[in-house]
């Protein structure tokens, strides 16, 4: 805005005006790590920072999925067919 | 819904909850997922506790960046980017899933449509025993829960 401009923008009823532009965060996962302090750096290629862990579906000997279906199917929230039904737990 | 599954988990310098994320998601009943971290900046403790999931019975990928300020937003963009499945679901770094969470998204899944979820909150007290003694809270008996829920340790 320039200096001829002032006052050409209408106020708001009351000179109400939102505190902060963007409302904060109610779930940040940063709320338990402490005060962060941000340090530049510089930019890096988006495929350096990828790194592959494990690369495929592996055929190991690797402990059996736990068997709950029975557990599930008497709890609020499952269907008929043994699934979470998340419809019912919307939160809207 | 057939096809792959990309997981992806958010995370910041919250490697002892990762691990608990992690083996939560190696026992998972529907095996045709992959995982992305979405790693916005951690330290190299995070990147630790990663690599030590090499023996992960699913694809894992570690997408991390600089740690400039949160940017979680621009994180997980660039751990879909790195994704290789047709549907994303996306998990903060802190929250365990039961051993259906994938097939159950996978059940409901729809083109067109967001699927959202609820997530059941632990006391710390709970959080802290499930993190110290590795518990494994995210299976156990009939009426596990409740007696949790009578305690106060779940809300």
């Amino acid at each position: 805005m320039t200096d001829h401009e002032a006052g050409t923008v209408p106020p708001t009823p009351h000179h109400e005006a939102p505190s902060r532009p963007v409302p904060q965060a109610t779930n940040s996962h940063r709320r338990d790590g402490g005060e962060h302090v941000a340090r530049q750096s510089g930019a890096t290629a988006a495929k350096r920072d990828v790194q592959i862990i494990a690369d495929e579906v592996r055929q190991r000997d690797v402990p059996s999925p736990p068997e709950c279906v029975g557990l599930c199917r008497r709890k609020n929230g499952i269907n008929a067919n043994g699934w979470f039904d998340f419809r019912r737990h919307l939160d809207l | 819904m057939g096809g792959l599954i990309s997981v992806v988990i958010s995370t910041y310098n919250r490697e002892d909850a990762l691990d608990v994320v992690l083996r939560s998601l190696s026992r998972q009943t529907d095996r045709q997922f992959e995982v992305v971290v979405a790693d916005d900046g951690s330290d190299a403790a995070t990147t630790r506790a990663v690599e030590s999931w090499s023996h992960m019975p699913v694809p894992l990928k570690h997408v991390r960046h600089e740690d400039r300020g949160f940017r979680l937003a621009e994180i997980r963009n660039r751990a879909v980017l790195a994704s290789a499945g047709s549907y994303c679901i996306f998990l903060d770094g802190d929250c365990l899933v039961g051993p259906n969470f994938v097939a159950a998204h996978r059940h409901q899944a729809e083109p067109g449509y967001f699927v959202t979820g609820n997530r059941v909150r632990l006391s710390q007290k709970l959080s802290l025993r499930i993190l110290a003694e590795r518990l494994e809270a995210e299976t156990g008996p009939s009426g596990h829960w409740d007696a949790h829920r009578v305690r106060g340790d779940v809300r």
